[in-house]
């Protein structure tokens, strides 16, 4: 069971990082502090909520833009972790390097999202996504290939000439 | 297939004609330089929808790798390029 006072800090440092300014700084050192693996060059937009009661349970990797509203949900009612006694090496959601979730998206617990792999605003992610994807809807399903990774400085365009639906 | 520059914006138009009337246009008025994505016509589901629409209609396979993507989503240069690329893949 999680003790009372770290899980409150842990929510009040969550409410603080809803609301803060710095998507690039501010907000993702808050998320750090609060114990979620984020590597480097990182955004996070405003009102994102990262697994409110056991943030050490996300991995993000570098380069990730997360938009707006993003909700990451990493642990189930009713389902224990899967490595007891070692909970805080435990992995239920990850994000690769340079994947991109649009403003609005709900990950849910023990997805992978590949390397490079796109989520369009307002997916509801259940299951893992290969890298170089880009999925869309509720629940998220591949809607084409990426030729690219879609990074903070991509001009849209280009991301979306490279693009190839998929039947 | 060869596909005339003239039957991509036929079909294009066609297929977006329900977003341009939302916006109180009709295919007449599209103007060649008319960017779909910046007008708000299409968004990024419609530009995959727009791909494999063209490509299953003319039995094409598209490629942007020679279109400046700046062009990619105005409506002149993107059905002139199809049509190009048309001409390439059948010679």
């Amino acid at each position: 069971m999680e003790p009372f006072f770290s899980g409150a800090i842990k929510r009040g440092i969550q409410i603080l990082a809803f609301l803060a300014p710095g998507e690039s700084s501010m907000r993702v050192w808050l998320h750090r502090l609060r114990g979620v693996r984020i590597g480097t060059q990182c955004r996070i937009g405003m009102g994102t909520l990262i697994e409110t009661s056991f943030p050490e349970w996300v991995s993000i990797g570098n380069h990730v833009t997360l938009g707006m509203r993003t909700t990451i949900i990493a642990h189930m009612v009713g389902l224990p972790p899967r490595q007891h006694g070692n909970e805080k090496k435990y992995t239920s959601v990850q994000i690769e390097d340079d994947a991109f979730v649009g403003p609005g998206v709900i990950i849910l617990p023990h997805v992978t999202i590949g390397r490079g792999a796109v989520v369009m605003a307002g997916s509801v992610v259940t299951r893992s996504i290969p890298p170089l994807t880009m999925v869309q809807g509720n629940p998220a399903k591949p809607v084409a290939r990426c030729g690219s990774a879609l990074l903070w400085d991509t001009p849209i365009k280009e991301f979306y000439s490279k693009l190839r639906p998929l039947e | 297939m060869v596909v005339s520059a003239e039957d991509i914006r036929s079909l294009v138009l066609e297929k977006l004609q329900p977003s341009l009337d939302a916006k109180g246009l009709s295919a007449e008025d599209v103007p060649d330089n008319f960017d779909l994505l910046t007008e708000g016509v299409i968004d990024s589901m419609g530009i995959l929808q727009l791909i494999v629409e063209v490509e299953a209609r003319f039995g094409i396979t598209t490629d942007f790798e020679e279109l400046d993507p700046e062009n990619l989503t105005i409506i002149g240069p993107f059905c002139r390029h199809i049509a190009k690329k048309s001409l390439t893949v059948n010679r």
